[in-house]
């Protein structure tokens, strides 16, 4: 049980942590950040576990098994979080809807929730910040790493043969 | 190998088989929705990272406690895994910054203007796919004209991200 309570202690060290900055103030690069938050409990209790002699009733053998806890932890956060900065618009029109009530909405009262303010620019501009696309005339381009990640997302669509929704 | 370590191996199989019958089960014609075959897909996986710890906790010589605790931790790990390659699949679907990356890459070496980025995203027809996408979820249903809500997990899911915007960005 040892083994299972430090990996979830570790993990929610470090949400707490998030937490507290977060609400303190927000930070300028989200991403860095959070990963910064998240990279530090297991660097500091791997110091403590070598200081220690290792001790704390625990053999190494755990160690494999809190790392792949921690860091799919870790995954599945920033998953989340990545939905947490930007709004998904199929949730925008359930939320519209769910405050419409039982009087619902028709295709025109729903326009407005979509609209590319708040969709398409933001999601333009952030390929720009992240350094996947660069402004180039009155269009964009790729950058090598937008060139990756755009051919590594080609290739498992062909690869698990998906359709592309809109 | 010390048992501890295998018992490792639990998380890393799951994912594999998950990984394996979403490949097989992506190439067969079923008439069954992408959601779907991931659920299969990673309920496959769960049950060989079941067996895998059935098989190896009971000759760990562990405690009952110490036993339980693994189990959990390497269940979990695979259920988070299996959440990440969830979510990979989905945003190849969904994500409008993946797709738009994919219309940036069939440009290449061309610059793609922004005015054939928008035209081809454009918010109308993003609406209508969102609306029938939903529909055909079961999440919301059209009346009269008229789209309703209905009690699903996506409003559940749509609620628990709300909290979390005005909790952490106070947007």
């Amino acid at each position: 049980m040892a083994a299972f309570a430090l990996a979830l202690f570790l993990f929610l060290l470090a949400l707490a942590v998030h937490i507290a900055w977060w609400r303190w103030r927000l930070p300028r690069h989200h991403t860095a950040a959070l990963l910064l938050i998240f990279a530090t409990p297991p660097v500091l209790a791997t110091g403590f576990w070598f200081g220690a002699g290792y001790r704390f009733g625990l053999a190494w053998t755990a160690l494999p098994g809190i790392v792949l806890f921690y860091a799919a932890a870790i995954g599945c956060y920033l998953i989340t979080y990545a939905g947490v900065e930007e709004t998904s618009p199929s949730l925008v029109i359930i939320r519209a809807l769910e405050q419409a009530g039982p009087r619902g909405c028709t295709l025109e009262e729903l326009g407005p929730c979509i609209t590319e303010e708040r969709f398409i620019a933001p999601r333009l501009a952030a390929l720009q910040r992240d350094g996947l696309v660069v402004v180039d005339g009155d269009g964009g381009r790729l950058t090598p790493a937008g060139r990756r990640l755009a051919r590594l997302a080609t290739l498992l669509a062909r690869f698990f043969n998906l359709k592309e929704g809109v | 190998m010390p048992p501890a370590l295998l018992l490792t191996l639990a998380p890393i199989l799951g994912l594999t088989v998950n990984i394996t019958v979403q490949t097989v089960i992506g190439r067969l014609p079923l008439p069954i929705g992408h959601v779907r075959r991931q659920f299969v897909s990673f309920g496959c996986g769960l049950i060989a990272a079941a067996l895998w710890l059935g098989h190896i906790l009971p000759a760990a010589g562990l405690s009952t406690l110490d036993g339980a605790g693994y189990a959990t931790l390497h269940l979990l790990a695979y259920a988070m895994a299996g959440f990440i390659f969830f979510n990979v699949i989905n945003l190849n679907i969904s994500s409008l910054r993946i797709r738009m990356l994919k219309e940036y890459l069939r440009a290449h070496p061309q610059t793609l203007p922004d005015c054939v980025l928008r035209q081809k995203y454009h918010v109308r027809g993003m609406l209508d796919a969102r609306l029938e996408r939903l529909a055909h979820g079961g999440q919301i249903v059209l009346r009269d004209g008229r789209y309703f809500c209905q009690r699903s997990l996506v409003v559940i899911i749509g609620h628990f991200f709300a909290f979390l915007q005005k909790f952490l960005l106070r947007k």
